[in-house]
């Protein structure tokens, strides 16, 4: 392990952002993977966003304690994310690459969005698929209901929604998904 | 004189909205009755099965990228406590740990009161005071501590006391550059100005003070 490594994990700083990140990471990498249209970019949207939350931080610029990061992340991941979308469309309008999209679909593959413990890879892919199949405004207040754990308002803040809004797209969205996993339901398939 | 309809305006006319479904309109209602976030039973159960899924963790490439980028920026416990970089004394990494160093005169006077006042036990004469609470009579420069005339009354007053300092509080603490943390301390004062008749005024005026702090 080099100096620096054992320097910065050794403050209590870094003790502190790691159990923070252990608990968040996950949430905010699934919220990622639904705004953006692949593992990597999920990724390059996630760092960035962090990098501002700390630029931010340093400079004595942000409002707010812990408690205000996690909404500022899934803002930001959001707004990276539309960013990002806009830049690809217009390289994807200049490029058309069949081979290439065809390899992004196989890699997401080995990439899934859940962990399979206590369940099985069957449930965990019908679930990834219902999400991806749901539209996106249904999916992006799922995901960060069910498992980013935010409130209506701060659904609502973050997707420039009212919080009504954002309750009835998560009541539309779970009808939906719903009927998208009846049918493995009913085989008796998945776990939920 | 009143315009005659077209014939156009009034097959419009003719024209009723649709109702809206029953859906919609239990929507409607919910959100003028400000329920709209409540969840059903039904909802709430679906909602417990699929939070029962983990999101798969981070990457550990990225991960270890963000503890590294993370790592320069303090990390806030709560409006008070901050945790700052580098290493800890001991060497070994805790969850928490809280360090303070307050560097302003009435802190070290209140600091320096308590300890004497500890120490300190009313004598007849001038002799030197003994430790409360300890049989031996063992004098205070045995064990370190310098000595301190006995006073005839223990009078023990705040820091503040016939000064014109009446409180301070501790704001916050900032970053300033180049990353420095400084704690924000706002002490309150009370000017005394003698007026006219012999009349005495005291006037309120607060202060804000930046105390560098220690992030080692």
């Amino acid at each position: 392990m080099s100096a620096i490594e054992v320097s910065q994990t050794d403050s209590p700083a870094a003790t502190a952002w790691r159990a923070w990140l252990e608990e968040h990471a996950p949430k905010l990498f699934l919220f990622a993977r639904n705004q953006t249209r692949s593992h990597e970019d999920a990724q390059d949207v996630l760092q960035d966003a962090i990098v501002k939350l700390v630029g931010k931080i340093r400079d004595g610029e942000f409002v707010g304690g812990q408690e205000a990061w996690q909404p500022y992340l899934y803002t930001t991941i959001r707004r990276l994310a539309i960013d990002l979308s806009r830049k690809d469309d217009r390289r994807k309008r200049r490029e058309d690459n069949v081979s290439a999209d065809i390899e992004s679909e196989q890699f997401e593959a080995f990439h899934p969005w859940f962990d399979n413990d206590g369940g099985d890879d069957e449930t965990r892919d019908q679930l990834e698929d219902a999400l991806k199949n749901l539209p996106p405004k249904f999916s992006e207040v799922i995901i960060m209901k069910v498992w980013g754990d935010r409130t209506f308002a701060e659904i609502g803040e973050a997707l420039e929604i009212s919080q009504n809004t954002a309750a009835s797209r998560y009541r539309y969205g779970l009808e939906a998904l719903k009927r998208e996993l009846a049918t493995a339901r009913r085989r008796g398939d998945l776990s939920i | 004189m009143q315009k005659i309809p077209s014939s156009e305006e009034q097959q419009l006319s003719k024209l009723t909205p649709a109702a809206l479904d029953d859906g919609f309109l239990a929507r409607l209602t919910a959100s003028a009755e400000g329920t709209a976030a409540q969840l059903s039973p039904e909802e709430m159960d679906f909602e417990a099965s699929l939070r029962r899924m983990k999101p798969r963790n981070v990457p550990s490439a990225l991960s270890a990228s963000l503890l590294e980028t993370l790592s320069t920026a303090p990390f806030a416990v709560d409006e008070k406590i901050v945790l700052f970089n580098g290493k800890s004394r001991t060497g070994t990494t805790s969850k928490k740990s809280n360090i303070f160093r307050f560097n302003i005169a009435a802190a070290a006077a209140v600091a320096l009161l308590g300890s004497i006042a500890a120490f300190m036990v009313p004598q007849n004469g001038g002799d030197a005071p003994i430790i409360a609470g300890n049989s031996s009579s063992t004098s205070l420069e045995e064990v370190g501590v310098p000595y301190v005339p006995p006073m005839d009354n223990i009078n023990l007053s705040t820091a503040s006391f016939d000064t014109p300092l009446d409180e301070a509080s501790d704001e916050v603490v900032i970053w300033s550059y180049p990353m420095q943390p400084q704690r924000i301390m706002r002490p309150t004062f009370f000017d005394e100005n003698e007026g006219a008749n012999n009349s005495n005024t005291k006037q309120l005026h607060r202060q804000y003070g930046l105390i560098p702090v220690s992030n080692d």
